[in-house]
């Protein structure tokens, strides 16, 4: 180590300075010859410095003056960040979700809903006392301004997807306002009405799922629909907007359903970028008790699939839904038994995805809804991504086949953003445009 | 008269000077221990810096206006002296092949004998490991490898820990530590951060737990990479911005440090992806008497071809963590761009398919350019072509002997291995010399004798380039700088130039020397060379 380490740097400035003045005093006394007689050559590495060192506070104040009102944003953020990475919260949190988990109560957040399962087996301790297909499951969600949801499902289930399944529900669901702007495709968003529902399902399931995935489910439901007014003042009333007699339905229904659906990967993976292929058909016969006037077939298919473009990161996935109610017999078809279409899609929503309209824009006894979507990775890191969809929302709704036109389609469009880790959606930022207006969607999955 | 006028000032200015040095034993400055949280380092580097740089006066003109912002540590010949930063080894003096496997080293690492005592587990950073007391009463943290991944990033650490102390940075002693798995024992008071992040009393089952995880050698013992804890007061990392308050060592903004800057180019030989504030520690230390803050760089497991739980990801160190410029042209390129790291990893193959030792680690489409670390670093995006062609100097000092001599510090058990790492290291040397010599006007070693100024060419010296063909001028201008009177142009074919008699008159002479290379239509970057009474005084290359 040589001298110039021991001597702290605006001393050796300094000194350097110093000796710059006396050799050029000396200079002035007597300057020698420019080039000398014999090789000169220099230590590299002496400490005389190139230049003196500026005073950084005035430089970098003024420099960055316009960035001063950010640091106050900063230095918050920062200490939140510092704090959570010292107490390691993000570890201690997970470690309670799983600490929950392992004792049956399963927390369930989401954007609209957030509520819990409770498995009461586990939480009950029993699980080596049943059999391991056997579920008894409770659950609670609320979602403010759109639903409140609590039941029950005991019965059996196959663990691992295949096998025999029968199991009874017991579900009451409270919507504070769902919408209602008219049937077909023709209506106006400026006639919007809400009302509120609140309905008590008690149902029993049994079926079949193969290894392939196949499954064959049956249903039988009673179900009791109440209809009132919701709270939103802004909108209108559906009894005072639409002439009475109009909207089958209105006063409520108790409805009996005796169904059958086959699927093939049949529960959409909204969290899942890829988009696992999807089918499913049912067919539900449903009939009106005491004074409804419900009696009709509901039909109802889903297909979801994408393809890779050559590439992973590049995929083209698209959907379709349709979905019709035949009422027969002089029967009708309640309006809040029929297919809606408008804003984002899924649970609680209780509309299929058209973005750029708002949700339950479109009601009818027929719907037919195309989503198709190119994705295409713009970024990774490790196994974070982040995703680039561009959507196509193409659907319509309509009362009979006979009365269906091309030209009555609505599209919407727009683009998204998806953060992704381990290809699950963790977050989800959309933008979406129709003729209706622009929509904004802040998720934590896709639409399908 | 004269002479004593003159002996006079001399003195005078020693004695100033002398009067202006600090007292050798001074006590300690308050120097407040920082902190660097992985979290908060990504946000405010990857968010918060990009996206304020803009607002910022000083680097909205530069951008604006391609102004450079030259180094401010380097000494009168554009060298960067000996600091509490950065020390010249290699490139002073070429070090023999013992020192250079041997490293810093304070002992042989921790002893074999006995029982080592585990103090805490270390669950900062993105290699945990154990902090332990060995049987001569020594500390050391011990990191492992990876279970796919034997002897990947111990190796890594310990062979990258040898090229940086050989460059010029402070290392701790690292060194290659086998050993039987009893020889652990947790110390009664040791506590280790579990998975959960709660803070556990560290038990002999729980340790059995964690070494369970860890992978074993053909004998079933555990291999780490030893470093033994630094003496001094922990004062916490460095940052690569801005200095350390009440440190009065520390006089020149981090990011205008050419030994700072030039972490980058270290880093793209070294394959270095975790260049980051919390990977540097600022030790107070009392050495020979001297009581000052020694800079270190530290956690070298993300060199080579090793990262954070085993081999490296194909996307590290060809695009930053968060990188907005190839986000934005993967956005409008609609899914059709296929980044470098993609065709590379297209070419290369999968990485779990890599030598398990080896890692993802090779030459194939390696720019020194566009070679990037996780973090963007205000410091890393100012290097200039002067502090790349200083770096690139001492790179390319290190002989294909000098390289192999640091990686059998490694370890490997795989002769094969180590063959590999050599030839991608070597190759690696002079792609990176040869781009940042490119650069520049390389020109080195200058000496002056009569009116003839010769130099060392360092393209044609270590035989990047033919010499023919090649013309060095010389503009000679009347005082420093080229503000004076411009005196004329030599040239030369050869590495020498004779400079006119006139030019003798003057007090101060500068010369703009540019080498022209055969082929190639721009003007290279010039170097600066002032002559003052018969000496070189001044080497300045071109920023």
């Amino acid at each position: 180590m040589n001298t110039a380490k021991k001597i702290p740097q605006h001393a050796r400035v300094l000194f350097t300075r110093n000796l710059a003045l006396a050799g050029a005093f000396a200079l002035a006394l007597g300057a020698p010859a420019l080039f000398a007689a014999s090789e000169e050559s220099y230590d590299p590495y002496t400490s005389e410095m190139a230049y003196t060192p500026l005073n950084s506070a005035a430089r970098d104040g003024a420099s960055n003056f316009l960035t001063y009102p950010f640091e106050l944003v900063r230095w918050p953020l920062n200490k939140t960040l510092d704090f959570l990475d010292e107490e390691r919260i993000p570890q201690k949190t997970r470690y309670v979700f799983e600490k929950l988990e392992d004792n049956g109560i399963i927390p369930k957040l989401g954007v609209q809903a957030t509520g819990v399962e409770i498995d009461l087996p586990r939480l009950l301790r029993l699980e080596d006392n049943l059999p391991a297909d056997f579920v008894s499951n409770g659950w609670i969600y609320y979602g403010p301004e759109i639903t409140f949801k609590t039941g029950l499902k005991e019965g059996f289930e196959p663990a691992d997807g295949a096998g025999f399944h029968a199991f009874g529900v017991l579900d009451y669901e409270k919507r504070s306002e769902e919408f209602f702007y008219g049937f077909g495709p023709d209506t106006s968003a400026g006639e919007g009405t809400s009302y509120e529902t609140e309905t008590t399902t008690l149902e029993a399931r049994a079926g079949y799922t193969l290894e392939s995935a196949w499954k064959l489910d049956n249903v039988f439901a009673f179900r009791n629909i109440n209809i009132g007014e919701a709270d939103d003042d802004d909108r209108g009333r559906v009894g005072n907007t639409f002439p009475a007699g109009s909207v089958p339905g209105f006063g409520g229904d108790k409805i009996i359903t005796l169904g059958s659906e086959i699927s093939w990967n049949g529960v959409r993976d909204t969290r899942n970028l890829d988009t696992p292929p999807l089918f499913r058909f049912g067919v539900d016969y449903n009939e009106g008790l005491d004074d409804s006037r419900a009696r009709y077939l509901k039909f109802t298919t889903e297909l979801a699939k994408s393809v890779t473009l050559g590439s992973p990161t590049r995929i083209l996935a698209a959907r379709f839904f349709g979905e019709h109610n035949n009422a027969f017999n002089g029967g009708e078809t309640p309006f809040h038994q029929m297919p809606r279409l408008g804003g984002f899609g899924g649970y609680p929503l209780n509309s299929e995805t058209m973005r750029g309209f708002v949700r339950g824009r479109f009601t009818d006894e027929t719907a037919a809804l195309f989503n198709l979507e190119y994705r295409y990775r713009i970024y990774q890191f490790r196994n974070w991504t982040v995703t680039h969809a561009l959507f196509l929302d193409e659907g319509q709704t309509f009362k009979k086949f006979s009365t269906f036109q091309l030209k009555d389609f609505r599209e919407s469009y727009g683009t998204g953003f998806r953060l992704g880790y381990l290809h699950r959606v963790i977050f989800d930022f959309e933008v979406a445009h129709a003729d209706e207006g622009t929509a904004f969607y802040f998720k934590n999955r896709q639409p399908f | 008269m004269k002479k004593h006028i003159a002996l006079s000032a001399s003195l005078f200015t020693v004695l100033t000077a002398a009067a202006s040095l600090p007292c050798a034993a001074q006590d300690a400055p308050s120097i407040k221990k920082t902190q660097s949280q992985l979290t908060t380092n990504m946000v405010d580097q990857a968010v918060y810096y990009e996206a304020t740089s803009m607002l910022r006066f000083d680097r909205l003109y530069r951008k604006l206006f391609n102004k450079k912002l030259h180094a401010e540590d380097i000494n009168v010949y554009d060298e960067v002296p000996d600091s509490s930063f950065f020390v010249n080894r290699h490139a002073r003096s070429p070090l023999s092949a013992a020192a250079l496997e041997k490293g810093y080293a304070e002992n042989e690492g921790p002893s074999a004998e006995g029982i080592l005592t585990v103090m805490k587990g270390k669950s900062e950073g993105l290699h945990p490991g154990f902090f332990i007391k060995d049987s001569r009463g020594d500390f050391y943290l011990l990191k492992f490898d990876d279970l796919l991944n034997f002897e990947l990033n111990t190796s890594a650490e310990i062979i990258a820990s040898r090229f940086y102390h050989a460059i010029g940075y402070n290392v701790p002693q690292y060194t290659v530590f086998t050993f039987s798995p009893d020889q652990m024992v947790p110390a009664p008071e040791a506590r280790m951060v579990d998975r959960n992040g709660f803070k556990q009393p560290l038990t002999q089952e729980m340790l059995q737990q964690y070494i369970m995880h860890l992978p074993h050698d053909d004998q079933g013992r555990l291999r780490a990479s030893a470093s033994k804890i630094l003496k001094g007061e922990n004062k916490g990392p460095f940052s690569f911005e801005g200095r350390r308050k009440n440190d009065p060592e520390d006089t020149i903004d981090h990011e205008r440090r050419r030994s700072i800057r030039a972490l980058q180019v270290f880093a793209s030989w070294l394959n270095n992806n975790d260049v980051r504030h919390a990977n540097t520690l600022d030790m107070w230390v009392t050495e020979e008497g001297r009581s000052f803050l020694k800079h270190y760089l530290i956690d070298f497991n993300a060199t080579l071809g090793g990262a954070a739980g085993g081999a490296k990801p194909p996307m590290f160190n060809h695009e930053y963590f968060l990188d907005y410029g190839a986000i934005a042209k993967n956005y409008f390129a609609l899914g059709f761009r296929k980044s470098d790291w993609q065709k590379r990893l297209e070419e290369q193959g999968p990485v779990e398919l890599k030598p398990a030792a080896i890692g993802y680690f090779d030459n194939n489409r390696f720019s020194p350019k566009d070679f990037k670390v996780q973090l963007p670093y205000y410091a890393f995006k100012d290097l200039t072509r002067a502090d790349g062609f200083w770096a690139a100097k001492i790179i390319a000092r290190f002989t294909d002997d000098d390289i192999q001599a640091m990686i059998r510090a490694g370890k490997l058990t795989n002769p094969e291995d180590a063959d590999t790492l050599f030839q991608l290291l070597s190759e690696r040397r002079d792609i990176i010399a040869r781009y940042w010599f490119s650069e520049a006007s390389p020109l080195d070693q200058f000496s002056l004798k009569d009116s003839h100024l010769a130099f060392s060419d360092l393209e044609i010296l270590r035989g990047y380039m033919q010499a023919e063909g090649t013309i060095y001028t010389a503009e000679g201008y009347a005082g420093a700088g080229r503000k004076g009177s411009r005196l004329g142009t030599v040239e030369s074919s050869s590495q020498e130039l004779t400079l006119p008699e006139e030019w003798k008159s003057e007090e101060v002479l500068t010369l703009i020397l540019r080498v022209k290379r055969p082929g190639e239509d721009d003007a290279r970057p010039y170097v600066l060379v002032e002559i003052k009474d018969g000496k070189i005084t001044r080497l300045l290359h071109q920023d």
